[in-house]
């Protein structure tokens, strides 16, 4: 069993909602997130778009946060999931420099690393994962790629062609799918991101990390 | 690449959530500063010892003590970075062999032992035959305590700049530029000699480092447009360019200049000047590396 | 078995995850291999549920998130007697309950851990057939909410010896709050005259509720209900009440063809927001397109197929043109486009070709060169023809100011046409409650709509609201003692009902303070006959906040001081508020999860219920608890449990009224909601529940089934459920039969005699009703149909009675006007912020309407989730050239001047930040109005307890306020400082990261005029503003106004506007379209005197 993620960026209209029942579900402390949307403003009055696209930890199946951690805190499931164990973490930050995605984080409760499961504990208890049940427009696609049966994998054999995974260069094997989307949703260069305010919100790069540095 | 399209696409990120900033931070880098003096130093010894055995024979037990030092400075500063120091010894419990962090600990600790044993023999046992066996072994195993940092920056597979195999050569010439420049400072007795030829390993050192990071700033954005990105906060307007520069001059044009200088006029003092802008430049080039990948959007 | 129910339980509810069962792994038989194997849990389970079937709900097991934290079970196994270190596994009760943070109503299940008896967290409801088990942003969010560190716990009252805004309070009981407002509310009620019946108000603002908030001052006798609808959606509603005597519209998203929006539906918000958004995917994932017509991009329109950036309050022209080509032009296949079997049939085309005299007039106003030749449905088609032939896409292009941008016209008429019928809209705020005669915007949106035959109601085009709603929570009498419903009073109140506004949709709640305070208006009111009181003895807001959300917030401050206006107040609030602040009491009710009543929302062609009910209670209840009193059960309940204080109002009001208003029945009043179980006290929520859902008979029957037996069958099975759907596909109910025989037609739950029965020259049947009369059906074919909801049983091109009744005739045909000419005499359809006004590079329109997907106007302030992600939430979007004119940079402080283009008045100003975008249209600023929220100070004391109250510490800034009558300023003095937690600890450790300072927003509201368009009432929420640079010593969140000039502005707009009712005229507002709450016939009479 691989379990896997796949996200519909035709379809993610950006509500957060999945967001916030992530943060609900897995008691994800305020100033950390485990997964996030985020909206890009494309293009030029009047041709202006918005895309939204959700990340969250990809569950690579050559993880390099889980290579570079000391201590197998993070460690593979037999269900594919990267799992983490805060109680043997000892907050190196290791994988935070190696996760080339920036799912990991150092949680300020803890002051240990921590990240998305994929619900693990959901999973466990035959659940799915709580940001896959929120989605309203189920954007959000979830299940075995082992399976070819499974709904994760026809939705893949459906949209070939125009299923991505985010820096596939960096040969980490995401276990993360992305349908309808573009360079522009999944490579983070190919958006300015200034420091400061923006439409939204205010956008800072200048966060404490884990609260106590 | 994307950085040209950019203009075109008009493509502004509107709202994200905020992100943290700098993961690996000023600690680090003086992690890596004092593990390239605490094992830049002992290889230095090494070099003395076989090159000019008379004069440098009374440092073994400075050296020793001045690498014990700083490898624990380094011990220290690495500790100090866990968010959970006091479960240090997980990665002895818990150790996870693929990650470089803890074959590295695992080294670093061994290293450590061998320098009580070196500081064991030529204090308590005066034995120096005992201090010269344990220290080859001491010296070998130097080599991979110098490497593992830059195996383990490969290893942070996030950050581009690190992936290249310059990074390991970097930590060797670190490891030899704060080596000779510590031993310039700490060999008040050594001829002029033996002075003259750490201050020649200190320029090559300078020079070949200089020269890496040179090539790199211009044929590194040849790799991947990530590494564009990251080279782009140390040059031009840079956040980082004046800082970077700074780190360039102070730790290799001018130790290279004043290695040279000092050997036409034979002047020990501009040589420990060499030496002093060479520990304090690493610190600030070895400052800039760390911390630029780290500005980089990842998501 | 086990599996087989929960993957036929509902649709995709499983999906198989292993096509073959995997290995369970080799474990070593230690106790943590055992532990796992000994229980339900598994990493690599057969299926995955998106929810556990309902059988489960009163006890389902699942590992803990946040314990899993320690390395699951792989590391620890599963806790159990044998294995104490194992992972936690959380022994749930799931109790239904329906989120409240928008009107959607959404299904909410409540996680509720047993051994704590606390919410672990908020999920959807799969028994919900409308939200089908998901929700947005807001709906998880309420477990901060319930768990917000600042809630109220318990009643308060305003310090004796304080004045209103001191800020001083004291603690009370329950029941002294209730003797003291019962006492005052039975002194005044006692008097019984005519004034009396209009001194107790009744103000909600989002009610989510269908029908018991009217209950309550029904069946006081008084005409005491007001609400907040003309700050939402009264242009909308006006317009489709001209078109269909119906509140709104109702699409069916899911089977359109095109989505047509002048609505944030599909990613923001909109009524129904997360349904409506996940029915708009379903129809996009099937290929089709989406159309938002927005001046700001919003996220709708951001992913839209087309977005067309009018110039705001000029849709109609749009509109317009479109039913120009659509009469004019022929399809591919030489088609006319006009569906003619539609509109012959169901359009009211026939009443104006036989109104001569209307025609003359349409002649008069140069809307037609001639009378039409015949009566016949042709010679309507090519009235209509010369009546929309000037809306050329020329005249578009100028009036919608979309130069550059033609080709959107021809690209919407490519999407349009093709969609044929299937066009499903919601036409709701954005222009139509924006503007001076936002209404045709919503008149002429149906149009095109109606012309190409999507207005039908069938499968993919739009249908009307109340096909699709079931209010029966107002109707519980027959667990009352009383056994009916109370009767409709006689009088009429002028202060939410004007006479300046007969037809305004609906209660002009927004200018509450300038009716009550304008003593002059009352005067000239009273000298011409009406009795307006010129106080309030109760003003009860609820679910309210009148104060900061309205316009000119500083006339509310001004107001609400007021005792000698307002005698006594209360609000009825779980959290605090800008409004609580000047009450006298803050009684805390509960939010989602703690409330028990029926919503119904119509997101779709079904007939669905909801109910939403106090979780902690049910939770209690089902583990055996019991309250002592019945009929105050979720009071006990959530003192018992740890929430505090919280009551609600569906056992509130009984209490109040049967044991403090009415005790001796000697009002009449008590009988109402005294238990007809137990006439000694206030009915329960069983009971009256019970009896409201009784009234539909697939419940009813289902519950019988079920849970036969029980007491309250129906009851129980909305408490286990949650909701429940009446009736699908509710397609076209107006060519539905109805039933006749030889004696009776059988209309809408009555009979009426055969010979009573009036049939018109165009077929509509009529009864009589009162002195009035009212149509039940009409005739098609020999048959009876029900038809539109429409005096004349069908959509109202025409609309009849605004012409011959009501004072606008020239309106009374979807209309705009077409020249300069026509802009200035029939201003009433100009909106307030034309780009005619905007003279300089510093003349903006701002449109200050929109939401944000993740916030809710004023009750996200405290919710930490929703706080985190919403910073900046209301910046200045100003067009990236047009700031680049004026030199404005991101992030700049802007002076933003409100100026009244009517009276060319000055309201004052506010500071904001600019952001300069490619995301809102040139000339037009946009700002939403979730930030700014203030307090004035940071905490109360409350003497006798121990801990200070925080207040909005997570969401809002203090502020220092200045006023003087005249002109009020506030100035942000402080940043968010969360309160000292000692309320729900557990739940709120991680405070200490909040990283916001809330310092980005202003109070917009406040320096709004208060400006109602003359014929629907609403507040025109666009401004026009001019905008520089703000000075050094202005901080962004400063405001400035006048609101003596404001108070001239809303003068101005009410005495050159309006036609109001004057000598001769007999009703007060058309009988037959919709009141909230309706008197009697008697209340509708009128006579002005002639002065
Ligand atoms: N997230 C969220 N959802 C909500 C609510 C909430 O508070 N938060 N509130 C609920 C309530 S009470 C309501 S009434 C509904 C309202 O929901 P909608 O009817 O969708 O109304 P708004 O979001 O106010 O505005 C919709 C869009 O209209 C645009 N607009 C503004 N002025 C004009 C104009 O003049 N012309 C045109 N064409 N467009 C204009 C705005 O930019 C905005 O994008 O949302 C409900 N849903
Ligand atoms: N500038 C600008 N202003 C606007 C709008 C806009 O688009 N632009 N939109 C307008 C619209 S459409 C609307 S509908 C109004 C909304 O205006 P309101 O209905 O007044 O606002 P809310 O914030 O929804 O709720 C008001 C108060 O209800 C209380 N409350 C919250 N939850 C509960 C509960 O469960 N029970 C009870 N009893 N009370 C509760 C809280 O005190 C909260 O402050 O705002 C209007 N104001
Ligand atoms: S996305 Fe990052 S954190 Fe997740 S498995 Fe891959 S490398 Fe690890
Ligand atoms: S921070 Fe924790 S999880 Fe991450 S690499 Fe270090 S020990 Fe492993
Ligand atoms: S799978 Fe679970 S942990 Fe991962 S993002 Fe979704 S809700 Fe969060
Ligand atoms: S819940 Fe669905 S639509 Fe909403 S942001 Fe997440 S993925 Fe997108
Ligand atoms: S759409 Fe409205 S009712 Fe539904 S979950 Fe969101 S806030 Fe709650
Ligand atoms: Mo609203």
């Amino acid at each position: 069993m691989q379990l896997g993620f796949l996200v519909d960026l035709h379809l993610c209209m950006g509500c957060k909602g999945c967001e916030i029942a992530c943060k609900v579900e897995n008691e994800v402390p305020l100033s950390t997130w485990r997964l996030r949307v985020k909206y890009v403003d494309v293009g030029m009055f009047p041709e202006t778009k918005r895309t939204f696209t959700p990340l969250r930890c990809n569950h690579c199946e050559n993880a390099p946060c889980e290579r570079i951690c000391p201590v197998s805190a993070l460690h593979y499931l037999e269900n594919g999931i990267v799992n983490i164990d805060k109680e043997r973490c000892i907050g190196c930050a290791g994988c935070v420099m190696a996760c080339p995605y920036g799912a990991i984080y150092i949680d300020p409760e803890t002051q240990t690393a921590d990240k998305c499961t994929y619900c693990a504990h959901r999973i466990a208890s035959s659940m799915m994962p709580a940001c896959v049940v929120a989605c309203p427009v189920e954007a959000n696609i979830f299940g075995d790629l082992e399976d070819p049966t499974s709904n994760i994998s026809q939705y893949i054999q459906d949209n070939q062609g125009d299923v991505q995974v985010r820096k596939p260069e960096k040969g980490t094997d995401p276990h993360h799918f992305y349908v309808g989307g573009g360079n522009l949703q999944l490579n983070p260069l190919a958006s300015k991101r200034v420091e400061g305010y923006s439409l939204f919100n205010k956008l800072t790069t200048k966060m404490p990390l884990g609260g106590h540095h | 690449m994307v950085h040209e399209t950019l203009a075109a696409t008009h493509a502004v990120v509107t709202l994200d959530v905020g992100l943290p900033g700098i993961v690996w931070p000023w600690k680090v880098t003086m992690n890596m500063w004092a593990k390239s003096i605490g094992t830049g130093i002992i290889f230095m010894l090494f070099y003395l010892l076989k090159r000019y055995p008379k004069e440098s024979g009374n440092l073994r037990f400075s050296s020793t003590v001045v690498a014990l030092v700083f490898i624990h400075m380094f011990l220290l500063f690495t500790l100090a970075d866990l968010h959970q120091p006091l479960r240090m010894w997980h990665i002895f419990f818990y150790p996870h062999w693929t990650s470089a962090i803890t074959v590295g600990a695992w080294m670093a600790t061994l290293f450590v032992v061998m320098l009580f044993g070196m500081a064991y023999f030529s204090f308590v046992k005066k034995d120096n035959a005992k201090f010269d066996k344990l220290m080859f072994w001491t010296v070998i195993l130097g080599i991979p305590v110098t490497l593992y940092t830059a195996a383990l920056m490969s290893e942070a597979t996030a950050r581009e700049l690190w992936q290249m195999p310059t990074e390991s050569a970097q930590m060797m010439l670190a490891a030899l530029l704060a080596g000779s420049a510590s031993m310039i400072l700490l060999g008040k007795k050594l001829s002029y000699e033996a002075k003259s030829s750490l201050g020649v390993i200190l320029g090559l050192s300078a020079l070949t480092a200089f020269i890496l990071y040179q090539s790199e700033l211009i044929f590194g954005p040849m790799k991947s447009e990530e590494v564009i990105a990251v080279l782009a906060y140390v040059k031009g307007n840079g956040e980082y360019a004046t800082m970077f520069w700074i780190g360039q001059f102070v730790a290799y044009v001018l130790p290279m200049l004043l290695v040279a200088l000092s050997r036409s006029g034979r002047s020990e003092s501009i040589l420990k000047l060499a030496a002093i802008l060479a520990l304090v430049g690493l610190w600030v080039v070895k400052h800039v590396w760390l911390i630029i990948p780290q500005l980089l959007p990842m998501s | 078995m086990y599996l087989e129910s929960r993957r036929s339980f509902m649709k995709g509810a499983a999906f198989t995850v292993a096509g073959a069962a995997i290995a369970k792994g080799v474990f070593t038989t230690d106790a943590v291999a055992e532990s796992i194997s000994d229980s339900k849990f598994t990493n690599t389970p057969d299926s995955l549920s998106f929810y556990p079937p309902v059988e489960e709900w009163d006890s389902f097991k699942e590992l803990d998130g946040t314990d899993w934290k320690r390395g699951g079970i792989e590391r620890h196994g599963v806790r159990s007697e044998d294995n104490p270190d194992g992972i936690q596994v959380n022994d749930y009760t799931i109790v239904p309950t329906v989120c409240s943070n928008c009107e959607a109503g959404c299904g909410l299940t409540a996680w509720v851990n047993k051994d704590t008896m606390t919410v672990r967290k908020y999920m959807g409801n799969p028994v919900h057939t409308g939200s089908r088990g998901r929700n947005c942003a807001k709906g998880y969010a309420v477990t901060s909410q319930m768990y917000d560190p600042d809630r109220i716990p318990f009643p308060i009252k305003r310090a004796p010896g304080s004045k209103r805004g001191d800020g001083q309070w004291v603690r009370v009981t329950w029941d002294e709050a209730m003797s003291a407002i019962g006492k005052k509310m039975h002194d005044t009620l006692k008097v019984g005259d005519e004034i009396s019946k209009k001194s107790i108000m009744y103000h909600v603002g989002r009610p989510n509720e269908n029908g018991f908030g009217p209950r309550v001052p029904q069946s006081l006798g008084i005409d005491g209900y007001n609400s907040h609808t003309n700050i939402c959606s009264a242009g909308a509603r006006e317009g489709t009440i001209q078109w269909a005597n119906d509140d709104r519209n109702s699409p069916d998203w899911a089977n359109a063809n095109l989505i047509f929006l002048q609505s944030s539906h599909a990613a923001d918000a909109g009524h129904y927001f997360q349904q409506s958004a996940g029915y708009i995917a379903d129809a996009r994932r099937r290929g089709a397109k989406m159309v938002v017509i927005d001046p700001r991009m919003s996220n709708s329109a951001g992913m839209a197929d087309l977005w067309i950036p009018c110039w705001p309050g000029t849709e109609a022209a749009l509109y317009l043109y479109l039913v120009n080509r659509i009469v004019h032009e022929k399809g591919k296949n030489e088609e006319d486009l006009v569906d003619h079997s539609f509109v012959k049939e169901w359009v009211n085309w026939d009443r104006l070709m036989a109104n001569k005299d209307y025609l003359q007039k349409m002649i008069g106003y140069g809307y037609i060169s001639e009378m039409p030749k015949d009566d016949s449905y042709e010679s309507f088609i090519e009235l209509m023809k010369e009546l929309y032939a000037p809306y050329t896409k020329e005249f578009v292009v100028r009036e919608c100011k979309l130069e550059g941008m033609e080709y959107k016209l021809d690209e919407l008429w490519d999407l349009f046409v093709p969609a044929g019928s299937k066009i499903a809209s919601y036409l709701w705020r954005a222009g139509a409650i924006g503007h001076r005669g936002g209404w045709m915007n919503t008149r002429a949106g149906f149009l095109p709509l109606a012309l190409r035959g999507a207005m039908r109601g069938d499968i993919g085009g739009v249908g009307m609201h109340h096909w699709h709603e079931i209010s029966v929570a107002g109707k519980g009498d027959k667990a009352t003692v009383a056994g009916e419903h109370p009767k409709k009073t006689d009088v009429w109140n002028e202060l939410a009902w004007p006479p300046e506004y007969p037809i305004s949709t609906y209660e002009m709640g927004f200018m509450l303070p300038q009716l009550i305070m304008d003593e002059e208006w009352i005067a000239k009111w009273t000298k011409r006959g009406l009795k307006i009181p010129n106080k309030l003895a109760v003003y009860v807001p609820r679910m309210h906040n009148p104060l900061w959300i309205n316009p000119d917030g500083f006339r509310w401050v001004e107001a609400l001081k007021r005792e000698d206006k307002f005698e006594l107040s209360f609000n009825l609030s779980p959290t605090w508020s800008e409004t609580n602040w000047y009450c006298d009491y803050v009684l805390p009710v509960g939010l989602a999860g703690e409330r028990n009543d029926q919503q119904s929302t119509p997101s779709k062609p079904e007939q669905r219920i909801e109910f939403r009910q106090a979780v902690l209670r049910v939770a209690a209840e089902k583990a055996g608890w019991k309250a002592k009193n019945p009929a105050r059960a979720t009071l006990e309940a959530h003192m018992k449990f740890g929430l505090g204080e919280v009551w609600e109002e569906s056992e509130f009001w009984p209490n109040l009224i049967v044991e403090y208003v009415d005790p001796d029945g000697s009002l009449g009043i008590r009988k109402y909601w005294a238990s007809k179980k137990d006439p000694s006290r206030a009915v329960t929520v069983p009971e009256y529940f019970d009896e409201a859902l009784s009234l539909l008979p697939k419940l009813k029957a289902e519950a019988n089934k079920l849970y036969q037996g029980e007491e309250f069958p129906v009851y129980s099975y909305i408490r286990d459920h949650g909701a429940w759907t009446e009736k699908t596909d509710v397609y076209k109910p107006q060519e539905e039969d109805i039933k006749f025989d030889k004696e009776h037609v059988y209309a809408h739950g009555h009979k009426y005699p055969l010979a009573e029965v009036e049939k018109d020259e165009f077929g509509a049947l009529w009864v009589k009703d009162g002195e009035l009369k009212k149509s039940i059906g009409i005739v098609k074919d020999g048959k009876i149909l029900a038809g539109f909801h429409t005096l004349s049983k069908k959509l109202e091109f025409f609309s009849e009675w605004l012409a011959d009744d009501w004072k606008w005739p020239e309106y009374a045909v979807p209309f705009y006007p077409r020249n300069d000419r026509e802009a200035e005499k029939m201003v009433h359809l100009v909106t307030q912020v034309h780009h005619k006004f905007m003279r300089h590079d510093n003349e903006f329109a701002l449109n200050t309407i929109y939401r944000l997907p993740y916030n809710i106007h004023t009750r996200s302030v405290n919710s930490k989730h929703l706080m985190e992600i919403s910073q900046n939430h209301n910046p200045i979007w100003i067009y990236t050239k047009d700031a680049e004119k004026l030199g404005i940079k991101r992030g700049d402080a802007v002076k933003v001047q409100i100026e009244d283009t009517l009276t060319g008045i000055k309201s004052g100003y506010f500071i904001a930040m600019a952001v300069p975008t490619e995301a809102t249209r040139p000339g037009v600023l946009a700002c939403s109005h979730h930030a700014g929220r203030w307090k004035l100070k940071d905490s109360v004391e409350i003497p006798g307890f121990e801990h200070d109250l925080g207040i909005m510490s997570l969401g809002a800034p203090k502020y220092e306020m200045t006023n003087d009558g005249k002109v009020g300023t506030m100035k942000p003095t402080g940043a968010i400082v969360p309160h000292h937690v000692w309320q729900f600890k557990e739940y709120n450790k991680d405070l200490d990261n909040i990283w916001w300072d809330g310092l980005s927003g202003a109070w917009q509201n406040a320096v709004a005029p208060c400006h109602p368009d003359p014929i629907a009432g609403n507040h025109g929420w666009h401004q026009k503003v001019t905008i520089e640079k703000a000075s050094a010593d202005d901080k962004i969140g400063d405001i400035k106004v006048d609101y003596e000039n404001n108070f001239k502005v809303y003068q101005g707009w009410r005495d050159q506007l309006t036609r109001p009712l004057a000598p001769g005229d007999k009703w007060r507002r058309p009988y037959h379209i919709k009141r909230p709450v309706k008197p009697s016939q008697k209340a509708y009479k009128v006579e002005i005197k002639d002065v």
